[in-house]
């Protein structure tokens, strides 16, 4: 049976009866930013039929309906589109993997917290798993879940909006905009041909994930809560205010500062990095929102992750991180009541600074970012206040 | 707060975590007295974490059960307006004897329903406390308990006071064999809250107690609801006592009757 039938995809667009149809399948888990806007320019649409699984009914109903819809890239100050088929679409409940053990790959695109859950789906199958998720560790709980060793992390190197501006909206609710980007691949997964580049292990981890973790996921959420303080709906936004803009140049500077003391990674390759994401961030063409670069501040604000983490490296070289304190206590500030972590305001406001560090940023009472954050956290407070605020009707 | 019991839970955490702060500054050599038995002992810190958290609680107007200052002959409980639970340490023999296995703990109880809870274990800097109706929360991240088999499950026991009736003393020695012989083990580790915690958290997959004082359970109850465990509970002596199983749906549903075939408990107890 095809499986555009099961979907109700549009005749025009099915492979017709008796015609054999041989593209090969991709899974995309998670039909978000990357999952639906980046990844289909990576795979020509003659050979790979695309089959989405994502858990909002409302994304999947849509491309039901369509058969079909519109992403865009940011290229030379511009927009350009592509229209993506989509084969087949379907909720977590009605995905069944053993109809598509055929697949040459299935890319998971859900959130590190969400990758257990959906990779359940997948017990009892050897297709390669591609995980996509700014998270290492996922691999191994992935492998732990699936039982098979075919489970390889991908660096994206690309800002994706999960969204696009009102009137490609108005055009096409599933309009997307994404940037030119690079997609890197642990090498492994050698069915599938795109435009991707596979790496070693040793380089996808020791170069492209530490610049993607430093000199793109610290700066950018940065750029992100303090976008939420000021009432920020976008990054490009946020970073129109002269005082975001120079926090967030601050972190890149504290970031450079710490990567070429500390890894071997080549100087100007890590400069190159950080313009190059300094003007992903400004650039007003990617409607970027600012919650979804925030959301899960609990995420954001792991021991070893891209705030804490970041700060930890650079007090551990003898670097202040000024800016990226500031991030860190605008994450901490973070509220939005759609976001999963919206607790954290309440405990934010509810816990005296010293014991907010203890039990919630996990910090050891009177280790030296605890120290320097209960020293610099007024100063800091009185500075985020003197920010301008964005009134919004 | 908007959540349900914001506001309670805010004083309910306030008060946690400022009574763990005291218990941390430990004086070398807390002075101790036994209350009824050998393990029932309190503290001079005992006594200023009780003072401290019952100094927050009491801005809010219920009533306050704490271990270290109830009259048993006045039980709230017996009301039906909600009461404030405080054990200021459960797991003082641990404190004393300097291990880091105790919890100071606030729970908002309100006829036989577990409202809130709040429990700090300062020594190894772990807060718990509830959000909301369904949800709680472990150093500020959503707790959300995974479900294991028995053989699977790593238990924690608590045994009751009741030292000197020695028919229910061996079935509680039956019990504790029972479980440590058809788990991965079952332990006696000198915290009940702490118990409690740790299952919600799924370090271990199931904690019980026969004959629990309400201010061991009530806050760590409340969080390991919360969590999503399945809890089984009998309460007794106007509502003072309890027996609890709290942990993984089956592991629960086995102890539960292990504990009926020993006349432990009934086969008719409320549960979550």
């Amino acid at each position: 049976m095809f499986l555009n039938e099961q979907v109700g995809v549009p005749a025009d667009l099915a492979p017709g009866r008796g015609q054999i149809n041989i593209a090969k399948k991709i899974l995309i888990v998670g039909a978000g930013a990357i999952g639906r806007g980046y990844l289909p320019w990576l795979f020509s649409p003659d050979e790979y039929d695309l089959i989405f699984i994502d858990a909002d009914p409302r994304v999947v109903s849509l491309m039901r309906q369509t058969g079909h819809y519109v992403t865009y890239r940011v290229r030379d100050g511009g927009l350009e589109q592509r229209r993506v088929r989509v084969h087949a679409a379907y909720t977590p409940s009605e995905f069944r993997s053993v109809d598509h053990t055929d697949a040459v790959a299935c890319f998971f695109n859900v959130g590190p917290r969400n990758v257990a859950q959906a990779a359940e789906h997948f017990k009892g199958t050897t297709i390669p798993l591609i995980l996509c998720e700014n998270e290492p560790v996922t691999v191994d709980m992935v492998k732990g879940v699936v039982g098979h060793d075919r489970v390889y992390f991908a660096v994206p190197d690309v800002i994706t909006s999960n969204t696009a501006p009102d009137y490609l909206l108005e055009m096409d609710p599933l309009s997307v905009v994404t940037e030119d980007g690079s997609l890197f691949i642990q090498e492994g997964p050698d069915e599938i041909r795109g435009s991707i580049t596979f790496l070693p292990a040793k380089q996808l981890f020791d170069i492209q994930w530490i610049a993607k973790l430093y000199l793109h996921n610290t700066p950018h959420c940065i750029a992100a809560y303090l976008g939420a303080y000021v009432g920020a709906t976008y990054i490009h936004e946020a970073m129109l205010v002269p005082q975001i803009d120079t926090v967030v140049q601050g972190a890149f500077a504290e970031m450079l500062k710490a990567l070429k003391m500390q890894s071997d990674v080549p100087h100007d390759f890590l400069q190159w990095y950080a313009d190059k994401e300094l003007a992903r961030f400004r650039c007003k063409q990617l409607f970027d929102p600012v919650s979804r670069v925030a959301r899960e501040p609990m995420r954001k604000l792991e021991i070893h992750g891209r705030l804490l983490g970041a700060a930890q490296k650079c007090l551990s070289l003898g670097i202040v991180p000024e800016n990226i304190l500031i991030g860190i206590t605008a994450a901490s500030m973070f509220e939005n009541s759609d976001d999963p972590d919206h607790h954290l305001a309440f405990l934010q406001r509810l816990l005296p600074r010293d014991l907010f560090n203890t039990y919630i940023l996990g910090l050891r009472s009177g280790e030296p970012l605890d120290l320097l954050m209960r020293e610099q956290i007024e100063h800091i407070i009185a500075r985020l206040e003197a920010f301008p605020k964005m009134n919004r009707t | 707060m908007s959540f349900p019991w914001g506001n309670e839970t805010a004083l309910a955490v306030r008060a946690v975590v400022e009574g763990g702060r005291i218990a941390l500054e430990r004086p070398p050599m807390p002075a101790v007295r036994n209350k009824g038995s050998l393990r029932d002992v309190v503290t001079s810190t005992d006594l200023s974490v009780d003072d401290r958290v019952r100094g927050f609680l009491s801005t809010s107007p219920y009533r306050i059960l704490s271990e270290e200052s109830h009259e048993e002959s006045n039980c709230p409980l017996s009301e039906k307006s909600p009461v404030w639970i405080v054990d200021p340490i459960d797991g003082t023999v641990n404190y004393f004897n300097g291990l880091d296995y105790y919890a100071v703990s606030v729970g908002l109880c309100c006829d036989g329903n577990f409202l809130l809870g709040a429990v700090c274990m300062p020594g190894i800097s772990e807060l718990f406390c509830t959000f909301g109706k369904d949800r709680s929360l472990f150093n500020g991240r959503t707790l959300v308990h995974v479900h294991r088999a028995p053989q699977e499950s790593l238990v924690a026991g608590s045994f009751s006071g009741m030292a000197n009736d020695p028919r229910q003393r061996q079935r509680e020695y039956q019990l504790f064999g029972t479980i440590n012989d058809t788990t991965r083990g079952c332990l006696r580790l000198g915290s009940a809250a702490s118990n409690i915690c740790l299952t919600a958290s799924n370090r271990l997959q199931a904690a019980y107690g026969l004959r629990a004082k309400i201010w061991d359970v009530a806050a760590s109850l409340a969080v390991a609801v919360g969590a999503g465990c399945r809890a089984i509970v009998a309460w007794s002596d106007n509502g003072l006592s309890i027996d609890y199983i709290v942990g993984s749906r089956d592991t629960v549903t086995m102890i539960h009757g292990v504990c009926v075939t020993y006349g432990l408990m009934e086969e008719k107890c409320r549960s979550w």
